[in-house]
């Protein structure tokens, strides 16, 4: 009888100051991660010599353009594989990315593409380009996980004019 | 409970060490991307609205390096080469990151990353937000 009337005397004496402190300067701290976390790299690598290298004219290049009217996906500097127009909600990255997986599914081994772009071209559709042509999401057992596409990206100039359409695929 | 405090204090620096703290007063808009990449901790090179900063040092202002027409802008080398000397020498190539907003032209990254390329930083890493992708 008595054993069973200590018992909730105890728990009501349960001390949580100290572990009220603890949270209140845990709970900045975890929010300060959270938002540092946020950023992330892309990581570019160039070679080390500043000199144009050599391309190899069998080898099939790739490239994408990105001019102020469309992004244009080319092989080699002459052959236009597919020209995707800018619409009045920007570039259609989405079709961009589409276009890269068809390309990826006929060049499996190829990891490298090179980004052109024009001087005044806007960092953000630089990064939002590389994103279209570094990986997309597949579902793979309803699992959604980023495959691959060209993940070694190369930038340089886009040539002045754009090719004539008539080459697109 | 003063115990805990101190040990949570302690904690505390040490993870902000470990995590590099970029972009803190959050000035740049970096542009955004579905990269996950975790930033490490080298060298970073911030281009803000008026200014080059390297490594938390003003170096030149964002209308002189512009003005300037050749590739490799001789105030950022002279720089870059400081940080290089001071730094671990690699077979590689020394990594950077380079942190700009979202509207920079690509003329301007362009001399950025050629001026880092020339000298001897070779891995170049742009910082950006990241942001989950959306269903394509």
């Amino acid at each position: 009888m008595i054993r069973k009337h200590r018992r909730p005397q105890e728990d009501s004496d349960l001390d949580i100051t100290a572990f009220m402190n603890l949270m209140i300067v845990l709970v900045p701290i975890l929010l300060m991660n959270l938002i540092f976390a946020q950023t992330s790299i892309i990581e570019l690598n160039f070679p080390k010599s500043d000199s144009v290298s050599q391309l190899d004219p069998e080898s099939f290049d790739l490239s994408v353009a990105i001019y102020p009217e469309s992004i244009d996906v080319l092989e080699g500097e002459q052959t236009l594989i597919r020209r995707i127009t800018k619409s009045e909600k920007g570039y259609d990255f989405v079709e961009l990315g589409v276009v890269m997986q068809e390309l990826k599914r006929r060049v499996p081994d190829k990891r490298d593409i090179t980004l052109l772009a024009k001087p005044d071209t806007p960092y953000q559709a630089l990064i939002s380009t590389m994103d279209a042509v570094r990986s997309y999401t597949a579902l793979v057992a309803g699992n959604a996980v980023e495959a691959e596409l060209f993940p070694d990206i190369g930038i340089s100039d886009a040539p002045l004019s754009r090719l004539p359409s008539n080459g697109g695929a | 409970m003063d115990i805990f405090t101190i040990l949570v204090f302690f904690l505390m620096v040490n993870s902000s060490s470990d995590v590099q703290v970029l972009n803190r007063d959050g000035k740049i808009e970096l542009p955004v991307s579905t990269a996950e990449k975790l930033p490490d901790d080298v060298l970073v090179i911030t281009v803000s609205n008026t200014d080059i900063i390297i490594a938390g040092r003003t170096v030149v202002s964002r209308v002189e390096f512009e003005r300037y027409s050749g590739d490799v802008e001789p105030n950022i080398a002279r720089e870059l080469e400081y940080q290089l000397s001071r730094s671990v020498q690699s077979e590689q190539g020394a990594p950077v990151t380079i942190m700009a907003g979202k509207d920079l032209p690509y003329a301007f990254l362009k001399k950025l990353m050629a001026t880092c390329i020339d000298i001897g930083y070779t891995k170049v890493a742009l910082a950006v937000n990241s942001k989950p992708k959306d269903k394509a």
